[in-house]
């Protein structure tokens, strides 16, 4: 099993990317449609990229089961709990609601499902399209990192050594981190999903387990159009 | 003084270049505008958004397009052409720059000179989408910016009722005279001088029978045909990129006007769910999952726009590409020529 957690590193980007997100903030609505993004501050990349490209699957024996770490979860909430009550004269009391904390845990849960996963990646951009969600895009154009804001959060993707990292820190305090790491020989990849509320001390971290798989592949060539929608033409067949 | 130079050029003139001393139609000449800039926000986003370099460049071309149909409709010029390399012998040569364009507002600069380097109009037009479709004017003048180029042409018309058949008269010899100067530029710059300013002043005019004269004509004749097949391939262009154009427009003033309203709901309700709990959460991802398919939806007006058009963009580019090849070609022969001409000429006097 390979192993995907550095904790040193993936602080360092976490804490540069809390540090861009700040910057970010300010910038939210300015455009037309109130959409920012640039990869242009960010320092080159030093070194190529690995190719996360393929269809992926996820191995539920492997994933992490929900439950079973949100038992963990909570427990450690428990510890950290009994922590801070043993010093209580010395910080603040953490935020303890059984409310944040089941709805922490249900939304990680709907978040971390994502059975399948598309990865198509270039030396420009990343973008991995998840079933039921929006994809992930990452336009890095040959950058260690690049950000994006909307009118409802901000963003920022990169490369942490040789995982791709998505942190994106929305409306309400809720932070999500999605770093995704492939096995040495390309054939397994890890999600390890970290999710955080301002009201909630610890995060809920989920860790899943994907493996590629060869979908059917199809008869038709398909075109994006504005008048006529999309296009399909047989495979192979150049007429429209 | 003018109008006596202006009579004089009438009487001297070979008889074609003088046809239209009663009723005189200028002949208009448009370049492709100088297209819009594409916004900060979305130029640094490496998968483009709606708005593309491509779209941009299409529809400079459109819209410099969309002009000459107004103008030929208007009937009240000559041949309006649009080619794309500036006409050094047009009567009135009218240049455009997009300075804003997002399917909600569109405002341009445009500045019309005449061959004599007079400057008609040089200023901003401004106007707002106003959808409407009439079932008894000509569907190809239809455009949701229709308003905006009528204020165009009645600016324009305002120029041309000022000024008298001679001066429009002496418009359309300055531009034979131009024309000369760009091919034969050692025997016509003797007719006129350059000011400053860009505008000519005349010095003396050339002979009725004059040989050179005549010659020049009959080349810009010929080069009238090869302007002509690639006017068929701009008509296509226009055909081609209309229905999509105005859709792309129509969708991007929808998208617009959707995010607007988004935000304004949102901003006025986000705090009634209470912090931490599933639905404000749920909430905040909705947000921001809306907002990032929104993006999405955009790329995709961009690519669904490039795609489309993309086939008609190479087929007008790989056009001019040759026309200009051939046409450049062509003056440097004739230019060759006819100086070999010219020299003959002088030797023979």
């Amino acid at each position: 099993m390979f192993l995907l957690r550095s904790p040193a590193t993936l602080t360092a980007f976490l804490l540069c990317g809390l540090m861009s997100l700040c910057g970010c903030a300010s910038d939210r609505g300015n455009s037309a449609v109130g959409n920012t993004s640039s990869a242009a501050a960010a320092p080159p990349l030093q070194v190529k990229p690995r190719n996360f490209s393929g269809h992926w699957e996820k191995n539920f024996q492997l994933s992490d089961d929900f439950n079973t770490r949100l038992r963990l979860y909570i427990a450690d909430l428990e510890r950290a709990f009994a922590r801070q009550s043993r010093g209580l004269e010395g910080g603040a009391p953490a935020n303890f609601s059984n409310e944040a904390i089941n709805g922490l845990a249900r939304f990680t849960e709907e978040l971390t499902r994502m059975p399948l996963l598309e990865i198509m990646q270039d030396e420009q951009l990343v973008t991995i399209e998840r079933e039921g969600d929006f994809p992930l895009r990452c336009a890095y154009a040959g950058r260690q990192f690049a950000r994006t804001s909307n009118s409802f959060g901000s963003d920022i993707c990169g490369w942490e050594r040789e995982s791709l990292v998505f942190q994106m820190a929305l409306g309400g305090g809720l932070t999500i981190t999605h770093q995704f790491t492939l096995s040495p020989d390309a054939n397994m990849l890890n999600v390890t999903t970290r999710v955080s509320s301002s009201s909630v001390a610890v995060p809920l971290v989920i860790s899943n387990y994907y493996r590629r798989y060869d979908p059917p592949e199809a008869d038709y060539d398909c075109q994006l159009t504005l008048t006529r929608r999309t296009v399909c033409s047989q495979r192979g067949n150049t007429q429209r | 003084m003018k109008l006596w130079r202006a009579l004089l050029l009438v009487l001297l003139c070979p008889l074609h270049v003088l046809g239209q001393s009663s009723d005189v139609y200028l002949d208009i000449t448009l370049t492709p505008f100088t297209p819009a800039p594409i916004p900060a926000a979305v130029d640094a986003q490496a998968t483009g958004r709606a708005i593309t370099p491509e779209i941009r460049n299409a529809e400079a071309r459109y819209l410099a397009l969309y002009l000459r149909y107004r103008l030929e409709a208007s009937e009240r010029y000559g041949a309006v052409r649009v080619m794309a390399e500036p006409d050094p012998g047009a009567d009135l040569r009218i240049e455009g720059t997009v300075l804003e364009s997002d399917g909600s507002v569109l405002a341009l600069h445009l500045r019309v000179r005449d061959s004599g380097g007079v400057v008609w109009l040089d200023q901003d037009f401004r106007g707002t989408a106003n959808p409407s479709t009439s079932l008894n004017a000509d569907a190809l003048l239809d455009d949701d910016f229709a308003g905006l180029f009528s204020e165009i042409l009645r600016a324009l018309e305002a120029q041309l009722a000022a000024r008298t058949p001679a001066e429009l008269d002496a418009i359309k010899q300055q531009a034979t005279l131009r024309y000369g100067e760009y091919l034969v530029p050692d025997y016509f710059a003797s007719f006129f001088s350059h000011n400053p300013d860009g505008s000519l002043t005349l010095l003396r005019l050339p002979a009725a029978d004059d040989p050179l004269l005549t010659r020049i004509n009959a080349i810009r004749e010929r080069e009238y045909l090869f302007i002509d097949v690639v006017d068929e391939q701009y008509r296509r262009f226009f055909d081609d990129l209309r229905p999509v154009y105005s859709m792309w427009r129509r969708l991007l003033r929808e998208q617009a006007a959707n995010t607007q309203r988004v935000i304004a709901r949102e901003s006025e309700s986000s705090s009634q769910l209470r912090r931490g709990s599933y639905f404000a959460l749920q909430e905040a991802y909705d947000n921001y999952r809306w907002a990032k398919l929104q993006e999405l939806y955009l790329d995709e007006l961009g690519m669904g726009f490039a795609n489309e058009t993309e086939p008609t963009q190479i087929e007008l580019n790989d056009s001019l590409f040759r026309l200009t090849g051939t046409m450049a070609q062509q003056h440097r022969e004739w230019r060759s020529i006819l100086g070999e001409l010219l020299a003959l000429e002088l030797q023979g006097n």
